[in-house]
């Protein structure tokens, strides 16, 4: 996956179903837990869809820092390697 | 010096409700004790003679020469390790006492014994030698995370050696980590054992299996971590690799996992865990927004995500034995059946059902103390087979019928499943 904005609809996409609601509904300054409910298990589920979809390695320690929408793209830009962020 | 652990006793969900075991046609597990006394007991020094007793199904020596008693317990047992430690101490015994209760309710445990609050590994030098001195302290509290890199191998021969006619469990645990940086509700890990998670190398995990399978037994990874992304599932992919590469079946008897984690593992490593001997997913229930949200008719989409889960496992070629926790503030009365509904459409062939149970050290617990909703602290019914809090949407005898229900209209159409072998129609109930 080598388009940021298609990475951005994966992101939007994963948190969508995990969480039962629609990407367009999904702000990118709401916080994770306390404006969209995502629990723990929440979180790691859509940590580990993105490790799986974008074929990156991340730590649970780091998904438990994640605080809202905008952290968690800015978290799959940081971690994607240079070639699909080409 | 002589030390003697003990096990105590507690009941599971067929001792509380004998009617159970009338309507599941599977065999009630009988299963080992956790890890904490074996582990205990290989940082032991070889100074100490140490012995072993399983309050469950033999006496524990009150009258025998001892010069400290290590009781081993969680919230289940805690009222009978209490009433073990008095018991010991009237007979002169120096008493310590410690694991997941005790870290939590230390003022509560320490009526009866001193304490050891957190991991007793790194402690434990210590409070032997305090008990050799006859100077026990009231308690003892593990600051630091034990490095898991040093830790010898569980003394997993003292639970063997005690195997007879009547108890001879098939699998035994095999730690995987320590702590844990979730928040989910209804865990304690994080409180008793840190909040970062520190994975043990492979090289342990794989002893562990090891010497049980040298012994004929297979192991249980019972934590719920092995699909966690980044290091976990990193050692899962290692593990699952080295059992691949003995070439035999792997002496596993399930990993524990949850439906999200299913949903979002890769297909690669389900098949290469299948390809290893793996056959049965431990699915925990309760925690995740699929099984907290999905049976109450408001949450089609997390409803289909739990079929999902059920399904992808069982199209893996692993079965996925789900455990269902009855009684979230999302559950209502319809929640029972909604609950069957989604085990039949999956094609889920074995299940359990707990209550929902508060433990204390959970975050669950703090919310039910918050909110006055805690009906009692007979510790005794703190085990998933009864209802201990005041549930949010039906009155508590409503929830414990729903319970006894449930096990009975489940397994009513898998009357069948008594005509599998040994292994596969055991359950915990």
């Amino acid at each position: 996956m080598t388009d940021k904005s298609q990475r951005e609809a994966l992101v939007l996409a994963s948190i969508a179903e995990i969480l039962e609601m629609e990407p367009g509904d999904i702000s990118h300054d709401a916080r994770m837990r306390e404006d969209l409910g995502m629990d723990s298990l929440g979180s790691l589920e859509l940590l580990s869809t993105l490790s799986r979809e974008l074929n990156v390695d991340l730590e649970i320690e780091q998904a438990m820092e994640i605080e809202t929408v905008a952290d968690t793209l800015r978290f799959v830009e940081e971690h994607v390697t240079p070639s699909e962020s080409a | 010096m002589k030390l003697r652990f003990v096990y105590p006793a507690f009941n599971r969900h067929a001792e509380d409700h004998p009617e159970l075991l009338d309507v599941v046609p599977c065999d009630e597990y009988f299963g080992p004790p956790s890890l904490g006394i074996a582990s205990l007991a290989a940082v032991t020094p070889e100074s100490w003679d140490l012995d072993f007793r399983d309050d469950r199904f033999e006496d524990v020596g009150l009258e025998d020469d001892i010069d400290l008693v290590a009781i081993s317990t969680f919230t289940p047992s805690a009222k009978r390790a209490m009433e073990l430690a008095d018991a010991f101490r009237e007979h002169g015994k120096q008493v310590v006492i410690g694991g997941v209760f005790p870290s939590h309710m230390p003022e509560v445990a320490g009526e009866h014994a001193s304490v050891v609050v957190g991991e007793g590994d790194g402690i434990w030098p210590t409070v032997l030698d305090d008990a050799a001195r006859g100077e026990l302290l009231p308690r003892y509290e593990a600051t630091e995370p034990v490095d898991v890199n040093t830790l010898p191998l569980p003394r997993i021969d003292l639970y063997l050696d005690k195997e007879c006619d009547d108890y001879h469990p098939s699998d035994y645990p095999v730690q995987q980590s320590r702590g844990c940086p979730m928040k989910c509700v209804a865990c304690a890990i994080p409180g008793s054992l840190g909040r970062r998670l520190r994975p043990l190398p492979i090289e342990h995990i794989v002893g562990q299996v090891e010497q049980l399978a040298a012994r004929g037994k297979l192991g249980s990874l019972t934590e719920d971590t092995c699909l966690f992304p980044g290091a976990p599932q990193r050692h899962t992919r290692e593990f699952v690799r080295a059992l691949l590469e003995t070439g035999r079946e792997a002496p596993v008897s399930y990993l524990g996992t949850s439906m999200p984690l299913i949903l979002a593992a890769d297909g690669k490593l389900l098949d290469e865990m299948r390809a290893s001997g793996i056959r049965m997913f431990y699915l925990v229930g309760g925690f995740d927004p699929i099984t907290r949200q999905g049976f109450n008719r408001k949450h089609p989409r997390q409803r289909q995500r739990a079929v999902d889960a059920i399904k992808k496992s069982i199209d893996h070629g692993i079965e996925p034995y789900t455990s269902f926790l009855l009684g979230n503030d999302d559950d209502d009365e319809g929640s029972f059946d909604e609950m069957l509904a989604v085990a039949d459409e999956a094609g889920l062939q074995k299940a359990e059902f707990a209550i929902r149970t508060p433990y204390p050290g959970t975050p669950d617990w703090h919310q039910m103390l918050a909110e006055d909703r805690i009906l009692h602290r007979d510790w005794s019914k703190y085990n998933d087979a009864n209802v201990v809090f005041q549930p949010a949407q039906m009155s508590p005898e409503r929830l414990l019928q729903g319970y006894l229900d449930i096990w009975r209209d489940f397994y009513k159409s898998r009357q069948n499943l008594s005509k599998l072998d040994a292994r596969d129609r055991t359950i915990q109930f």
